[in-house]
């Protein structure tokens, strides 16, 4: 399989499965809103009957915020603080419903039942396996940036012209990202052997750093095109921005209409990727199975063969000594 | 590449314009109290200065003296127990992790001199009054034999300088030299009538951590001696090269009334010229910052249109911008007389306009502390509020702020920040001796308080008249050592000539509140208060001239209305009020903000929708704006938008952590 075919599949697996689509953006917009609520309370109780927030639809007025700071600004800290347990509340809803995704791919049509038991069943194997790739990350992180470090201290040249240095971290930046998009394929591939071959946690870890190593060109274009397409999304989104205003309740509700497509799109993107791969994982992976079980079946014909011949000669014999 | 050519071709064609200062000599425009001729040369291997200078100094107070005192800034990073490292505790400092001899700096005299008498060095002892540390060696006071009122003296000083690895300033950094506050340094002789004296007494502070320099005007001559391979930046004008024969080279610079004599030296500097109005703009830029080569000069150029027209010309025949090592920061961001450092960083993009400002703070200091020479150490915000102050309008009417996303802010905006966040507001008054600052107040007063209160007396006084403060304050004062009385003895003028009624007597009350004193200002509309009052049909009907019929019920209805405003803080300011009514009709309302509130009372078929004080923002030193207005009817609309963008970016926030699974 080419990876057009994969990348083709892969969003017509995506679209079918358009109702778990809308319900991962129903789990972002609800996860974001457990802080938004409490921020525009904080917000409208902050601004009171001030006629200087009416500049905040004009524009960014930079003064309302460092004024707002004066009165409000450990209420909003509180807030802002919360945001570490929305995020690891997301990142774990993200683990358990990656295995509900990989669930529905393998249906013929979306169903609910499966997403949830697929949810259910795989969540604490894939926690373990994104957490031991968290780990590998963080090591990957210190085993690039620490010697970096170290060396702008003792390499007069690094540190006496930061253009070198500038260069040299922007290498490390790229080389970093390459071996960084490694670990998350691996990750990803991991996942998927494990549903597939029901191995256990590291087993399956070992599987996926195989499958990448062997096919690296084609699952890394399908993993790159996969965060270039959101790229475009963006300057799409970023463009209408600019030219939207937002000073009227009636702006305001377009611009909000935009941002909310904009972060289903993402949605439908990181689904994509997964859908993909997945196109790509189990293409491979039933191919491999048909030759192994092609090969099994041949090699049963040949002892079967062998076997009728040896009884036929067997028989052949006997019934010449009967004779 | 095609720019490095670009670059070449146009050094070619500019860089020869040092003929255009031989010979040069320019009026007499200080009074030259102290002049120097110094030859000092530069082992770059040992990082170590022999110089030798001759002091030509005159005693211009009335009174017989018998002592002098020098600054020996270099001792202050001698070793630990100086006060400027004491001071500096709670820094990073460079030395936090010295371990070498070799990175320690210091002055040694080995030789002086009075009218050529015997060596006086061994009678001079280190002063250390003022801070009560008796390590410290950067004031020297030596006795002499008397010196009359207006004598000249011949001081001859001979010296080995040690250069410290780089630190506030001054060092240098691998075959980087950054040479500034190096030579011996007579004080300044203060006597009655002379900026605040009282008597006739030295001033000679020791090297504060937080203090900058004071010292008279002069001419210097001074004679570089470096090794052929190093390109030299200095202070004034170099009329005369010469190449010896230990492959070295001698350049001679003359710097005419400037207070201090500064240098660099470096094998990679690369050079660029502009004469601009009749000066020389040149800089000298390491080949990792060569791309922002033309903007510092861009830069400098605007400053010096901006310069000319609000507070008067340039008085030098040129400016060096000096380029600086990222990794040696402490040399940058600095001024010295017609020469300055920035500092600068590869690939900061265009829109980043750090290069320009720093640049533009930096010139600006060649008219508040080079020739507007006030004591930079007693009184550090004359010299930097007034940079920050005119580097903020030059920022804003030249560098436009740019919008990202939709939020950007300008210059003035940033420093009301700094002021306003800070967590103590009243913790010292601005007009503090640099080295009375509590803890990081130092910056924050100094710069962005002093900057503000400015623009706000700008507001109030109004552009022109600010601007005719600004330059009867230069001609007046320039080559000369004015004080913030100076200063405001000059507002006071000028507020008085304009004749506002409004501004009062003078501007006393204004500077007491602001520069003298802790005062916060913080307006607060409390409350507006709109009481409907029913006037009964039948005067309605009367007074519109109908005997029967139904009368809508606005018609049938008075206000009796309030705008209740008070002053939270100690500081009071005149503040205008905008009243908005629901009819549309506006007033203005005057308040002296004197007393602690204040009520204005409406009555009439309309109610007040909203009010504001302060509505044209002239007052930037109030520190909390959005309780100087109240609506009756407050909007949620923006709320709501913020809250939008604010679930917006919460979402994309999640979402990415969401995909690193």
């Amino acid at each position: 399989m080419n990876i057009f075919r994969a990348y083709i599949n892969g969003f017509r697996l995506t679209m079918r499965n358009h109702k778990m689509l809308f319900f991962l953006y129903a789990v972002n917009i609800l996860t974001a809103l457990i802080l938004v609520v409490p921020f525009f309370q904080t917000l409208k109780i902050a601004a009171n009957n001030t006629v200087e927030i009416e500049s905040l639809l004009t524009g960014f007025d930079f003064n309302f915020f460092v004024d707002l700071a004066q009165t409000s600004a450990q209420k909003f800290l509180n807030i802002f603080s919360s945001l570490k347990w929305i995020v690891l509340v997301y990142w774990l809803l993200s683990i358990f419903f990656l295995g509900g995704i990989i669930k529905v791919f393998n249906k013929d049509k979306f169903s609910w039942r499966a997403f949830f038991v697929g949810s259910f069943k795989y969540f604490l194997r894939f926690l373990f396996i994104s957490l031991i790739f968290l780990i590998l990350q963080v090591l990957l992180f210190l085993m690039i940036w620490i010697p970096f470090v170290l060396a702008t201290g003792v390499t007069k040249d690094l540190i006496t012209n930061e253009q070198n240095l500038f260069i040299i971290a922007g290498i490390l930046i790229i080389f970093h990202g390459i071996l960084s998009v490694t670990l998350q394929m691996a990750s990803d591939y991991s996942k998927y052997y494990l549903v597939f071959e029901n191995k256990n946690i590291f087993r399956a870890i070992l599987s996926g750093f195989g499958f990448v190593s062997r096919n690296y060109y084609k699952t890394f274009s399908i993993f790159i095109v996969n965060q270039i397409v959101p790229v475009f999304a963006f300057y799409i989104y970023f463009n209408l921005s600019r030219d939207i205003t937002t000073q009227t309740i009636v702006g305001i509700v377009i611009m909000f209409i935009i941002q909310q497509i904009y972060i289903f799109c993402r949605i439908i993107f990181k689904t994509w990727r997964y859908a993909s791969e997945y196109e790509y994982f189990t293409y491979l992976f039933l191919k491999n199975a048909r030759i192994k079980a092609s090969r099994m079946i041949f090699e049963n014909i040949e002892v079967k063969t062998a076997e009728t011949i040896r009884q036929w000669q067997d028989n052949r014999r006997k019934s010449e000594n009967n004779q | 590449m095609k720019n490095y050519i670009k670059y070449f071709i146009f050094i070619s064609l500019i860089v020869q314009t040092s003929h255009l200062f031989s010979q040069h000599s320019f009026t007499k425009q200080s009074a030259r109290i102290a002049n120097y001729d110094i030859k000092v040369e530069l082992n770059t291997e040992t990082k170590t200065l022999i110089g030798s200078q001759l002091l030509k100094w005159t005693n211009s107070s009335p009174d017989t003296i018998s002592e002098l005192q020098f600054h020996l800034y270099m001792n202050a990073f001698k070793n630990q127990n100086s006060t400027f490292m004491i001071e500096s505790f709670f820094t990073s400092s460079a030395f936090d992790s010295q371990t070498y001899e070799d990175q320690w700096g210091w002055i040694e005299i080995i030789n002086l001199q009075i009218d050529s008498s015997v060596d006086l060095s061994a009678t001079c002892k280190y002063l250390y009054t003022e801070a009560g540390n008796k390590d410290d060696q950067t004031v020297m006071a030596c006795p002499v034999r008397k010196i009359l009122p207006n004598q000249t003296v011949d001081i001859k000083i001979d010296y080995i300088v040690k250069l410290p690895q780089a630190i506030a300033r001054t060092g240098y950094y691998y075959d980087y030299f950054f040479i500034a506050q190096w030579f011996p340094k007579i004080g300044v002789l203060e006597y009655k009538g002379i900026r605040n004296a009282e008597k006739t007494k030295w001033n000679c502070h020791q090297y504060h951590y937080n203090s900058e320099f004071y010292a008279n005007f002069g001419v210097y001559n001074v004679e570089i001696t470096v090794p052929n391979e190093y390109y030299v930046g200095a202070s004034g004008f170099l009329y005369k090269k010469k190449y010896n024969a230990n492959n070295t080279k001698t350049l001679s610079y003359k710097a005419e009334d400037v207070i201090d004599f500064t240098w660099v030296a470096s094998k990679k500097f690369i050079e660029f010229e502009r004469v601009w109005k009749g000066t020389i703009v040149k800089v000298l830029i390491l080949p990792e910052h060569i791309n922002l080569a033309n903007r510092h000069i861009n830069a400098a150029i605007k400053a010096i249109d901006y310069f000319e027209s609000v507070v008067g010309e340039y008085p030098y025949p040129n400016i060096t911008i000096v380029d600086v090592p990222l990794d040696a920061s402490q040399f940058g961001s600095m001024e010295y007389p017609t020469l300055i450092s920035t500092l600068s960083v590869s690939f900061i993009p265009f829109w980043i306009k750090t290069p320009e400002q720093i640049t533009i703070h930096e010139f600006g200091h060649n008219y508040f502390m080079a020739t507007l020479a006030n004591n930079e150490a007693e009184e550090p915000w004359l010299d930097e509020g007034f940079a920050s102050y005119h580097e903020a309008n030059i920022m804003q009417q030249n560098y436009p702020s740019v919008s990202f996303l939709g939020y950007n802010f300008e210059t003035f905006d940033i420093l009301r920040a700094n002021y306003t966040l800070s967590d103590d507001k009243q913790i010292a008054p601005i007009n503090n001796k640099s080295w009375e600052f509590p803890l990081f107040s130092y910056n924050v007063l100094t710069y962005s308080k002093a900057a503000i209160v400015l623009k706000t007396l700008e507001n109030l006084v109004g552009e022109e008249t600010m601007i005719e403060i600004n330059r009867t304050y230069y001609e007046r004062w320039k080559f000369n050592h004015p004080t913030a009385k100076n200063f405001i003895d000059i507002v006071n003028e000028i507020v008085k000539q304009k004749n506002d009624s409004t501004l009062g007597e003078n501007m006393n009350w204004f500077f007491d509140q602001t520069i003298y004193h802790t005062y916060i200002c913080d307006y607060e509309l409390n409350t507006i208060s709109n009481k409907a009052i029913s006037r009964g049909v039948t005067q309605a009907l009367s007074e519109f001239g109908f005997n029967w019929g139904i009368l809508p019920e606005e018609i049938n209805y008075a206000y009796e209305s309030s705008v209740t405003l008070s002053q939270k803080g100690e500081m009071t300011m005149p503040v205008e009020i905008l009243i908005h009514f629901e009819s549309g009709e506006e007033i203005v309302e005057y308040w002296n903000g004197k007393d602690a509130t204040k009520t204005f009372y409406y009555s009439g078929l309309t109610k007040i929708l909203w009010a504001k004080i302060d509505y044209t923002d002239k007052i930037l030193l109030d520190i909390n704006k959005n309780n100087n207005s109240y609506t009756t009817e407050p909007s949620v609309v923006p709320v709501v938008k913020y809250s939008s963008k604010f679930l917006f970016a919460l979402q994309n926030i999640i979402h990415f952590f969401g995909m690193l699974i």
